[in-house]
């Protein structure tokens, strides 16, 4: 994996960082100490809600205002072993609740692409870094297509592993049965070797698993089948649908067979997952009550404390969520929410499982439209809606990576391919195929620039 | 007038002694320096993961198949949300939906005398939590306790007295601390915890009315005397017209009287779900099977078996079952010299253990075959009890076999070498004024001659045999008389 070196990265910081926002917190990057390893000379940006011992991690919360993570998480730190830097830390929405970055405490993060846009969210900081070359690659979660919507938006490689894959432990937990830490990069051919140091099984983490090879296996399109959900053909803009077809015929010329899918339960996948996520995050943020180790808000006694100090150090989002989460366990809800969600998320699940007798790969859009305007956010529920396309990896355990496939507007398009579990290798093979045959970052960035000309001209 | 019956449940907390907590690595150290044994799992910290101890599974299952359960081969790991300072992640993980064990039981012997099955609902795992110290208008927080393993076991509400509750409760103890020793068993440092819930019911009704719970009795004392109030108490107010309230009572050591701690408003609603960090729990039928085969001779099996064995009497049975490691002593010792198993058991409970902690005759100097040698050769006259009981205080001493000590020491010389008629003669002759009022009629000097005979042998005259042939002689000098 080449890097674009410690110089340039640390001037686009310096040249950029202010604007977009992206970094919290950046570690002088002649600090690191440089290791030998396969990972040698690469720099890597790091969400902020990975712990990375001896800086800060603030989850882009208040509630983590001057927190210093006591220990490294896994993931991170077999990535260090292998010589990475660690820029600093990335922006993000609070608590990985959001999908705009416009959610943290801490300001939002802009589009690098057009500033009056958002970055997406809630790994904003992560997208934004990677494509304004802050970072060689950097570290997001995901939870509902954290990692992968802002990668769209922001026009780079956005990929979510099977669940298990990369190890949780030291990875702030959201919803600890949907979250996994995602990578974002300007190439599908260096994520490859970021999992093959990074993934496998943590004794730390219980819900992780015996990592799939990486090969270096190359893939064919030849008698391969994509299949598409016919369901969202409906959902794609004029503009975005252009895109997707001349992805289709690509397809199709260079042996690869479109199979159609159907999706029936496609409308439950939101309230499947808020249902779900809202639950288990209304557990996860409970520590976080101004007693251990977090800013505290005084109060006569302790419910006071507690009231003052949730209620003022999250955010409007934050506790949105954990309200709706708290609800949907209560007694009287348990069994028609919580338990009909999880009931519901078998049969995703199946559907899903199903495709894969009949297709190697599923490709989907990954939003419904480009990067929004800062001025033109939809309401919290609309936003929620935003998720449809990324969510059911999450659900399901599967491995998804978002790829950039053309541009709109001037603004980056990205489409996502989805694999059954354990087929990350392939998925990420097929995805170097398209960015080798078909489009990638360095196409977006020239293409972006061409039409910034143009309109220059025109006026 | 209504007679009311009592209905008593128990929830104990036991918990469990190994290395390292429930879900992390660290100590589990009584004692040491406050929040010196945490860690980012157990204190809660951001992106912290659980990791089940094995050791706590195995002595998990262990405990429940002393207690007859039924064993979950699959079972779950849950999240009870509740919000307390001590509570490091401000939910505790338990097991609520499927525990590790169901359906036991525990004989105890019922207030009527009777042997009565005590029914075990449950049996679960989960951790404890940390120490507050509460200070004037500050608490103090100490996460060291925070994590540790502890199971709770769940009884039916069977009992029925104080008493019985105290029965169960030290049972449970016995079996959890001497006989299979997965909990330290101290009170003080919270080895054990004992809630009980405590409601009436008119005699002979099957119905279940409000219970209140009395919280962290944690005597075997303190339990009876809690819980007997508590009922009179109930009876009482209900007498009365009162009803019973379901709260949360303390047990007040001074005034001897159960007091409200909090009312329970409706039910807490712990939002259970199932622990996403953990999945679900599944052991094999090998692994439960091969835990199975480790257990112990359990207490009624072994008071069964003493009784048949040795026919030893209630109070030596009660110390044996007990105190296990006394019990195993007195086996391997009547294993050398099992004729004078009896007396082994009396030279125990009577001599040894005055002499030796029993708490720690485990590692007694005398060893249990070195007692058999003493008793055997008391019982084979070879020594006089008064000899044997000295000998016993030098082995204590000096770690020496009786033989040993004999064979070196003059004192010790054998009994039946002496000639006790000759010396029995010899008293007589010596103190002929005594004599002579004997047998015009003061039968009680026989006695004094007793004691001067065995003076005259240095000790090493057996008063029993002593006192026979004095009897002997005596009768015979009563007859040369008439």
């Amino acid at each position: 994996m080449k890097s674009l070196g410690r110089e340039l990265i640390n001037k686009n910081i310096t040249d950029k960082n202010s604007l977009l926002n992206a970094y919290l917190y950046t570690s002088s990057l002649s600090d690191n100490p440089d290791k030998s390893g396969s990972l040698s000379g690469t720099v890597m940006g790091v969400k902020d809600n990975i712990n990375i011992a001896g800086m800060p991690m603030t989850c882009g919360s208040k509630m983590l205002e001057g927190y210093i993570s006591p220990y490294t998480a896994t993931v991170a730190q077999r990535l260090m072993d292998a010589g990475a830097a660690v820029a600093g830390k990335l922006n993000m929405d609070e608590f990985a609740m959001g999908s705009s970055n416009t959610y943290s405490a801490y300001g939002d993060v802009k589009n690098p692409w057009d500033n009056n846009r958002v970055s997406g969210g809630s790994s904003g900081g992560s997208a934004a870094a990677v494509a304004a070359g802050m970072c060689d690659f950097a570290l997001g979660s995901d939870t509902g297509g954290s990692v992968r919507q802002p990668a769209a938006y922001c026009g780079v490689y956005g990929f979510k592993p099977t669940y298990g894959v990369l190890s949780r432990y030291g990875l702030t937990a959201f919803a600890s049965s949907l979250d996994q830490i995602g990578v974002l990069s300007r190439s599908a051919g260096d994520i490859k070797d970021i999992m093959r140091v990074a993934s496998g099984r943590d004794s730390q983490d219980s819900t992780s698993i015996d990592a799939p090879e990486f090969s270096a296996t190359e893939m064919t399109l030849a008698g391969k089948r994509i299949g598409v959900i016919k369901e969202y053909a409906g959902s794609m803009k004029p503009h975005i649908r252009k895109i997707y077809d001349d992805l289709i015929l690509f397809i199709k010329n260079n042996g690869g067979e479109i199979v159609e899918l159907s999706f029936p339960e496609y409308d439950k996948v939101v309230s499947v997952y808020q249902i779900i996520a809202t639950a288990e995050a209304s557990s996860n943020l409970a520590r976080f009550d101004g007693v251990r180790y977090t800013p505290r808000s005084e109060g006569a006694d302790l419910m006071e404390v507690y009231l003052n100090t949730r209620s003022q150090l999250f955010g409007p989002e934050v506790r949105r969520r954990i309200a709706l989460g708290t609800f949907v366990l209560s007694r009287k809800c348990y069994d028609s929410y919580y338990l009909k969600a999880a009931k519901v998320r078998t049969l995703i699940y199946n559907a899903w499982h199903a495709y894969f007798d009949k297709a190697d790969f599923v490709l989907t859009p990954t939003t419904a439209d480009i990067a929004f305007k800062r001025a033109e956010q939809p309401d919290a529920i609309s936003l929620y809606l935003e998720d449809l396309f990324t969510i059911p990896a999450n659900l399901t355990g599967m491995p998804a990576i978002s790829f950039p496939a053309g541009v709109s507007n001037a603004m980056p398009v990205g489409f996502q391919l989805c694999a059954d579990r354990l087929k990350d290798s392939e998925l990420l093979s097929m995805a170097s195929l398209i960015e080798n045959k078909f489009y990638n970052f360095s196409m977006l960035e020239k293409e972006i620039e061409k039409g910034r000309r143009n309109s220059n001209d025109n006026l | 007038m209504t007679t009311y019956e009592a209905v008593i449940g128990l929830e104990i907390h036991i918990q469990i002694d190994t290395k390292s907590k429930a879900f992390c690595r660290c100590s589990t150290n009584y004692g040491d320096r406050q929040n010196t044994n945490i860690c980012p799992v157990c204190t809660g910290q951001p992106g912290a993961l659980p990791v089940l101890n094995s050791e706590f599974i195995k002595k998990a299952v262990l405990f429940s198949s002393a207690v007859n359960c039924n064993i979950n081969l699959d079972s779950t790991f849950d999240r009870k949300n509740y919000f307390y300072p001590d509570m490091p992640k401000n939910y505790q993980i338990t097991q609520f939906f499927k525990p590790v064990a169901e359906e036991g039981y525990l004989e105890i012997t019922g207030s009527d005398g009777q042997p009565r099955k005590i029914g075990i609902e449950r049996v679960h795992m989960e951790e404890d939590t940390g120490k507050s110290l509460h200070m004037g208008s500050r608490t103090l927080l100490n996460f060291n306790r925070a994590g540790l393993p502890l199971i709770e076991v769940v009884s039916r509400p069977d009992m029925k007295s104080g008493a019985e509750a105290s029965e169960y409760f030290k049972k449970i103890y016995l079996i959890a601390v001497k006989y299979l020793g997965i909990c330290k068993g101290n009170m003080e440092e919270g080895n054990l915890r004992c809630d009980a819930n405590v409601s009436i019911r008119p005699l002979g009704s099957t119905e279940l009315f409000t219970k209140a719970e009395v919280k962290n009795v944690n005597s075997f004392s303190f339990i009876q005397k809690a819980i007997d109030y508590e009922i009179e108490r109930q009876i009482t107010l209900v007498s009365g017209g009162g009803e019973v309230e379901a709260e949360t009572r303390l047990w007040n050591v001074k005034l001897k009287q159960t007091e409200t701690m909090r009312k329970k408003y409706g039910r807490n609603d712990y939002r259970y779900f199932n622990e996403p960090d953990l999945g679900p729990l599944r052991i094999t039928e090998d692994f439960v099977k091969k835990i199975k085969s480790s257990l112990p001779e359990l207490p009624d099996i072994r008071l069964k078996k003493l009784k048949e064995k040795y026919g030893l009497h209630a109070e030596t049975l009660e110390l044996f079952v007990n105190y296990p490691y006394v019990a195993a002593y007195f086996e391997e010792a009547a294993k050398h010299y099992p004729a004078g198993a009896q007396k082994i058991s009396a030279w125990i409970t009577g001599e040894l253990l005055r002499l030796q902690d029993k708490e720690q005759i485990d590692t007694a100097v005398i060893k249990p075959q070195m007692l058999a040698e003493l008793v055997m050769m008391l019982e084979n006259k070879r020594l006089t009890p008064v000899q044997a009981k000295d000998i016993l205080e030098i082995m204590h001493k000096e770690g020496k076999t009786a033989s040993a000590i004999a064979e070196a020491d003059p004192r010790f010389g054998k009994a039946d070498e002496i000639n006790i008629e000759d010396i029995v003669k010899q008293t007589l002759n010596e103190n002929s004024e005594q004599l002579k009022k004997y047998l015009e009629g003061k039968e009680s000097l026989a006695g004094f001659f007793v004691g001067q005979a065995v003076k005259k042998s240095k000790g090493m005259a057996d008063p029993a045999l002593v006192n026979e042939i004095l009897k002997k002689e005596l009768t015979n000098l009563k007859k040369n008389r008439e």
